[in-house]
């Protein structure tokens, strides 16, 4: 599951047409990965270590995978906000 | 009247699925039943096979709908994949810092222990969402509704 690779930003008048904008959130993931493979680098050492000492949570890899997972559920959300003044729209693709 | 027919006409009637895709499971249901001789020839259903799938399928986004008395209007999709993967990330949290999360909502007057839910009860926790159906009616004219599908 990957998570969002676009998110599409469209805002506007109602009365006017609206200027849509789409920002590559996939080029985000790729500057941050690796960071986030650094992290989990240290991650499974830190399990590791913890393994070998006996102690009772040794889970930090899980936790952090878990996180990836919680941003890769956000695809597919959208808000829509109308009003008389303003027409929002944003879509994570 | 069949229960996949009277589900599909409920769901229809709560809005949770247009007329066209109505009309295109009860194409599929009546394509399972056995043939009737026409004087024409009829199109065939949009979806073929066996639609069951489809109506037992589990809810995949929160809908929140507000429309203001002034006009305006909120809509958000939110997939219930994130419900999942939230629920999934509880069971990892560390036994010390779910304690403070709990005491905190307690203190705000949610007092549901997180490290109760366990990763098998969430299918079971989202299909129970697909009748959740919330509709508020104010007094001001503003209209609210919560919904899955």
């Amino acid at each position: 599951m990957f998570p969002p690779m676009l998110l599409y930003l469209r805002a506007g008048k109602p009365e006017s047409q609206r200027v849509g904008l789409w920002l590559p959130l996939f080029l985000v993931w790729l500057i941050l990965l690796p960071i986030v493979l650094f992290v989990l680098a240290l991650t499974i050492l830190a399990d590791v270590v913890l393994y070998l000492v006996g102690e009772r949570y040794h889970h930090y890899t899980l936790l952090l995978l878990g996180c990836f997972g919680v941003l890769a559920a956000t695809r597919g959300m959208t808000v829509r906000v109308y009003s008389s003044e303003n027409v929002v729209d944003i879509d994570l693709v | 009247m069949s229960e996949d027919r009277a589900r599909i006409l409920n769901m229809l009637a709560a809005g949770k699925i247009s007329a066209e895709e109505a009309e295109r499971l009860l194409d599929a249901l009546d394509s399972r039943e056995p043939e009737k001789p026409a004087a024409s020839v009829p199109a065939g259903p949009a979806i073929k096979g066996d639609p069951t799938p489809l109506l037992d399928a589990l809810p995949k986004f929160l809908h929140v709908k507000v429309d203001s008395a002034e006009g305006e209007k909120v809509d958000v999709k939110v997939p219930l994949a994130l419900v999942r993967s939230g629920l999934k990330l509880t069971s990892l949290i560390p036994s010390q810092a779910m304690d403070r999360i709990n005491e905190q909502m307690a203190e705000n007057g949610m007092s549901i222990d997180f490290s109760d839910f366990k990763p098998e009860d969430i299918d079971e926790l989202i299909d129970a969402l697909r009748e959740m159906e919330v509709n508020i009616d104010g007094k001001d004219g503003e209209k609210v509704r919560v919904y899955c599908e």
